[in-house]
Formats: C-alpha cells, structure tokens, sequence
C-alpha cells in the first residue's frame, strides 16, 4: 500500500473511532427548570475518558460544573438527580452540597464524577443531571424535592446552625486556643472512625442461608427531649448480613409526628461499635399522634464488610433517635449538649458543616476558622 | 536542469512508466540531448535483447522440442490421475460456501458477543443476588448495579474524610472536597 493509502486509511481509522466512542458532553444531558433558582454557567469535562472492556464502554465522566445563584436570596444547599435509566433501569443517584453560603450573582462549582457501563452499542445521553432542590438561608426551599432532598436539606442546615453556634460558644468561653482544642478534637474523632463498606439489596436478601439466622434484639441509647422513644426492635442476622430490621416506637411529644430516623450503630465480636447508618419511617402516610404507637420496618438486606473486604461479624446491634419531622413541617435534631455524652462522641460522626470548619482549620489555620465562623 | 533518474529514463524508453509521469520525463527528453541519446541507448538495448530472444539456439529442431513438450504433459497428466478426484471436488460450486460458513460463523459469533449485555461486573452483586438491584458503597464510591449494567458516583482523589452509611435503601457517602473545601453528599437510591 502506498504512503498516500496508508494514511488515508489511518485517518479514517481515527475518524471511525472517534465516532464509535461516546463524547463526554453528549454523553450526559444537564436539563435545569426554566425558573431554575441556579443557572448553569459552564460544565468542564477535563478529565473524562472512555474505555472499551469486552463488550462494554466503560465511561469516566468528571465534571466540575459552574453554577450561578440568580435569585436575590443566599444558597445554603442544592441537590442534583443523577438517573442513568439506560444503563440501570430503577436506579437513581444524588450530589448534594450541602453548608453552601451563596449570595446573588454569586457562582459555586458542583463537582460530579460518574462511571458508567454501558453496551458497546447504545447511543444518546447515557445520564441526566437535573436539579431536585435548593435550599434558602431562611429555609424555603424550590425544586421537584423527589427524593424528599428538603427535609435532608433541612436537617443539615440545622446541624450546621448548631454546629456554629456550639463553635461559636467556645471561642467565646475558651478563646482561641479552645477553639483549637475542639477543632483538632473532630479532627481526631474523624481520623479514628473505623470505616465499613455495604452492600444493600432493596427487599431481598444477600444469603440463601436463611436457616442460619438469628434473631438479633437492638438496644437503645436514650436521647435527652427526643420527641420519641424507640422501645424495642429486632433485625435478622448471619454473619456480616442483617435484614429486615424492625423497630417499635413511641411518640412522647405533644405533637403529631409524620417521619422520623433511628440511627442503627451495629458492634462486631471484638466490641467495636460502627455507625452503620439509620432506619427511616415510611416516606408518606404516617401520622404518629402523641402517645400512640408505630413500628418501622425494612425490607433491604444488608451486607457489612471491613474496607479490607472481610465481612463483620454482627454480634450486637444499638439504636437512639436522629431526627424527628413534626406534621407541621417542623424539624427536631439532637442537642449539641446530648451527642456530647462520651457513647456518642465514640461512635457518631461530625455534622457535614464541623467536618467543613475542621477541615477549613487543617487547611488555613485557626484565623480562618475564626474569620469563617464570624460570617454566620 | 535536474535530469531523471537513469533507472527513470530506463523505463520510459520501454513504455513502462505511468502516464502522469511519462509526460513530464517526454517533455525533458525532448528539451535535454544528454537524456535524450541515453533514451535511445536504452531503446537500441531493447531491441538487440528482443531479436535475440526471438532468434532459436543454433541446432534445435522445432518438431522434436514440440514432440518433447507434448509427451512430458501426457506424462504430466498421467501422473496427475492418481490426485485427479480431490482436486475435481474442489471445483464443485457448493465447496466456497462451506468455506465460508465457518467464517462466516466466527463473525457472527464475535459480533453476537459485542451485542449483549457485558459480562464486565464492576464487583457489586454479592453471591446469590440473582439479578437483584444491588447498591454498593466501597473504596471507589458508591454505585448501583444490575446484571453488570450500573452507573457510580466515584470518589474524587481529593475526597478526605470519607463516611459511608446506609438510610433504608439507599447508600451514601460523605466527603470533604480536598480542592475546594466543599462538602458533597453523594447517594444511590433504588426505585
């Protein structure tokens, strides 16, 4: 073949393959609602990639994307609905950014990164990135909110005020070296926090072995006002699996209750405690009066493992109220003073926002902290 | 002036060059009278070779050479009997397609295998799952599959402070962003 041949037909090759692999922008449809509170300003997508893996493509979206508040009101969180319906029918996935302070005009940048699989011959966009909901400072809210990102919003919006203020306390009663104390105390709380990973199979099971389950009863640590106390409950056990958790409760308030969350801490047989996660209410339909009772139930099978990959084995499983949604809309969390109790501090997790200001701290030292918390 | 190659002369003087590239040498020969005797050099060669090969060697008989050639293909033939049956099977008109079909059956396999759904898991499906929805939250992020077919939300390189938990059925992951400070709350639902 002459040189002229060769390199036409190299060049139709590259052609023939640039074709044949998806483009990252076409890739991926950002659709925002036409009175959308934040308009798209740009989407960066440096460093995306597409690789062939046996019959597949395998796409590597990353994507920073540029977003501008256009109304005249402050962000303090957005959360985008990531679907992917070609590629997973039935699932759906969200990036929230919460702890956000946005004035009007302002722009902050959202940054997702998607790996898709996906059969080598498909065609059109592979995901849709919408907009679920946006959360003010005075905490009205705009969006579709279908995946009830409002409330969960809200609850971080709450912890972040009481986060601030509890910050705020301190740097008043210790001054700044207190202030330092606490910030490298979350650090520490952070750095310590033994991590899991989970698998989760909506009403299924992981095992076939159901015959070896065991019955495992929660216990509950109290929580000082909760509105409602968990009373008994129950989750089938094998191994590192546990499902179908059950849990009765009780509402203590003087108010009706419409959704409420029991954070679920599981122990393994060497007495170490995780924070697995939480067992919510049902989404729609409760009315929990005062005094009466209700009980939650989950249908998923779980599966905890070591980031190592061995399984856990659950030898004990805890419980306490996380958060309560009156039916006015009202929201209750618990008291900074409450989580302070040494057996929380143990086992749970910073707040989103003092998880921020410690890592602000990490990052820019105590004036920044200190700078930070005067802006609120 | 630059003349063309000797090898270039060559050829033209035996009308062997291309028609795009004889015009330009003619226009040269008949401008150049060096190149222009070296053609006629080429093409009195040629002549002399080809009435020498045309010419037969001094006491050959054409009658016998010609009774020779026949009884060495008798003789050609002859031999050739003995695989005379494969070879004629060879020509039926059916033989190509069965050749073919084999090909044909590797091509349509490959491109069967390009067509279905990938075999490539990303490790999410615990054994014994069955094809359920599985939700996933690891080291790389926290995803959703189905039958190897699943999307996930990876965890940047500069996430720090990562915590994972469960809410019902869905997963999610926490982290720090390292660049710009920010919190991201990622989750994965089932429907």
């Amino acid at each position: 073949m002459c040189t002229r041949n060769r390199s036409l037909a190299a060049l139709l090759g590259v052609v023939a393959a640039w074709a044949q692999a998806p483009q990252p922008a076409s890739s991926v449809k950002i659709d925002f609602p036409n009175d959308s509170p934040v308009a798209l300003v740009s989407a960066d997508w440096g460093e995306s990639r597409t690789e062939a893996r046996g019959g597949a493509l395998l796409l590597d979206l990353h994507t920073s994307l540029s977003l501008r508040n256009v109304t005249q009101a402050r962000i303090r969180g957005i959360t985008l609905l990531v679907q992917a319906q070609e590629v997973t029918p039935g699932g759906k996935a969200s990036v929230t950014a919460p702890s956000l302070d946005v004035g009007p005009g302002e722009t902050f940048p959202i940054r997702i990164d998607l790996r898709l699989l996906r059969p080598m011959f498909g065609s059109g966009a592979l995901a849709e990135i919408g907009l679920d909901g946006v959360l003010f400072e005075d905490l009205s809210f705009y969006g579709p909110n279908r995946l009830n990102s409002r409330r969960a919003m809200t609850v971080w919006e709450l912890e972040a005020r009481r986060d601030r203020r509890y910050f705020k306390s301190i740097l008043e009663a210790r001054g700044p070296e207190g202030l330092r104390q606490e910030a490298l105390a979350t650090l520490a709380r952070l750095a310590d926090r033994p991590q899991l990973d989970v698998q989760v199979i909506p009403r299924g099971r992981t095992t076939a072995a159901a015959t070896r389950e065991r019955a495992v009863d929660f216990a509950f640590l109290h929580v000082p006002d909760a509105p409602l106390e968990p009373v008994s409950g129950m989750a089938r056990v094998i191994g590192g699996d546990a499902r179908a958790p059950r849990i009765e409760v009780v509402n203590r308030s003087g108010r009706p209750i419409r959704y409420f969350e029991i954070a679920w801490i599981i122990k393994d047989r060497q007495g170490r405690e995780f924070l697995a996660g939480s067992v919510p209410a049902g989404e729609s339909g409760l009315r929990l009066a005062p005094g009466a009772k209700s009980e939650v139930a989950e249908g998923a099978a779980l599966r905890f493992s070591s980031v190592a990959g061995q399984p856990v084995e659950i030898d004990g499983m805890t419980g306490f109220v996380s958060q309560v949604e009156f039916s006015d809309g009202a929201i209750w969390i618990p008291s900074r003073a409450a989580l302070d109790a040494p057996r929380f501090r143990a086992v749970l997790a910073p707040s989103p926002e003092e998880q921020r200001l410690a890592d602000l701290y990490r990052k820019k030292g105590l004036a920044a902290l200190v700078a930070e918390l005067k802006r609120f | 002036m630059t003349h063309p190659a000797e090898t270039v002369l060559a050829l033209y003087a035996g009308g062997d060059l291309g028609w795009w590239t004889r015009i330009g040498v003619e226009r040269h020969v008949r401008q150049c009278g060096p190149c222009s005797r070296q053609v006629e050099e080429f093409r009195a060669t040629c002549e002399m070779l080809q009435a020498e090969r045309e010419a037969l060697p001094p006491g050959l008989e054409w009658g016998e050479a010609a009774a020779a050639m026949k009884a060495n293909v008798r003789l050609g033939l002859a031999a050739g009997q003995c695989v005379a049956e494969q070879p004629e099977r060879m020509r039926h008109p059916w033989h190509a397609p069965a050749l073919a079909l084999p090909v044909l059956v590797v091509v349509v396999a490959g491109w069967l295998l390009q067509s279905l759904p990938p075999a490539v898991h990303t490790g999410l499906a615990p054994e014994g799952t069955g094809g359920a929805l599985v939700l996933d939250a690891g080291p790389a992020g926290i995803g959703v599959e189905r039958d190897g077919h699943g999307f996930r939300l990876l965890r940047p390189e500069a996430a720090e402070s990562v915590e994972i938990s469960v809410r019902g059925d869905s997963v999610r992951s926490r982290y720090v962003d390292g660049e710009t400070g920010q919190v991201t709350i990622s989750h994965v639902y089932a429907e």
